[in-house]
């Protein structure tokens, strides 16, 4: 049903607030950027035969770490170049009970997934052999169709259509691991690289945009 | 003058300003923005945003804090349990306005 003004205006506005923290592409140069990291690692991990159950958990340390790196990096590059071109805003801290909840989303079911995962990869030896296959293969592409359903949240949340674009990139390559049988740590990080690459591309692209659109004004946020 | 046009009357001229019911949204959804942002989000020119800032401060909704962070300036505004209050009144005397006037 149609909103009627004035609950358009706050609803309008608050699109607009959401939207804003997507405007300059950074948030996925820092996801795409910890993705292109973890796949390198799970590149090494395979490439050199590292079989120690404990060096398995490696790629998870270095997402999460990278994550956290990358994003000081960006809060950096937001307060010199998105802060000085359109403005900063400082968002409402989100109630107690809906916190909860956004963080049972983006950190509780990723991360009980993933340790299922990883539950089961590491006893694949009590599985019978045509089973272990099967685990390895859908292993990545159960990891694709995750991202696939985070980026619909994102871009449903944020109705922002390019999320939408992500959400497909993540399924045709979920899809495509899975119809070529790419099991196992390869998959891993070959979801992970092919990840990486399109939200590089894609951040880069809305960043450049952005930078075209919106020239430095020179201490335009001091000047009332 | 039926009890609807009444109603109408009765708002908050100073909220009720196409300008400043929108600089009012804009806050009341977020912790605080700058000044830059909300000339953006406005599309005023920067003169017609401090006079609508002044007037609102004046009238206790909003403050303005001039701070940095780090080696940048920053004008904050924020909207303040005051304009929160008046805001979220003018809301539902409009909201119940066109509710009243719609069309069957």
């Amino acid at each position: 049903m149609k909103k009627k003004f004035p609950e358009d205006l706050v609803t309008n506005s608050k699109r607009r607030a959401l939207q804003y923290q997507h405007v300059d592409g950074t948030f996925e140069l820092n996801f795409g950027g910890a993705m292109l990291l973890m796949a390198g690692c799970l590149f090494i991990l395979n490439k050199f035969a590292i079989s120690n159950d404990l060096l398995l958990f490696a790629p998870l340390v270095v997402f999460v770490g990278g994550i956290y790196l990358i994003d000081d990096l960006v809060q950096r590059f937001r307060l010199r170049v998105t802060y000085l071109r359109t403005g900063y805003i400082a968002y409402q801290k989100p109630q107690p009970t809906k916190r909860s909840t956004r963080m049972m989303i983006w950190f509780g079911i990723p991360f009980i997934t993933l340790t299922l995962l990883v539950l089961i990869f590491l006893n694949r030896s009590k599985v019978p052999m045509a089973s272990q296959d099967y685990v390895l293969i859908l292993f990545p592409s159960f990891a694709g169709l995750l991202f696939t359903g985070l980026w619909m949240v994102v871009a449903w949340k944020t109705s922002l259509p390019r999320f939408y674009l992500t959400a497909a990139v993540a399924l045709l390559v979920s899809a495509w691991i899975f119809i070529n049988g790419i099991a196992d740590k390869t998959g891993m990080s070959l979801l992970f690289g092919l990840m990486g690459v399109d939200l590089c591309i894609a951040g880069s692209l809305t960043l450049r945009q952005y930078l075209h659109k919106n020239p430095v004004t020179q201490k335009a946020s001091d000047e009332q | 003058m039926s009890s609807d046009q009444r109603s109408l009357a009765s708002v908050d001229r100073l909220i009720h300003e196409p300008s400043r019911s929108n600089i009012l949204a804009i806050l009341a959804i977020v912790e605080s923005v700058d000044f830059l942002y909300l000339q953006h989000e406005t599309g005023l020119t920067k003169g017609n945003l401090s006079v609508h800032l002044s007037k609102l401060e004046e009238a206790g909704y909003i403050k303005i804090e001039k701070t940095y962070r780090g080696k940048i300036p920053f004008t904050l505004c924020s909207m303040n349990s005051k304009g929160r209050q008046a805001f979220e009144v003018y809301r539902k005397q409009l909201a119940q306005f066109v509710e009243n006037t719609k069309e069957t």
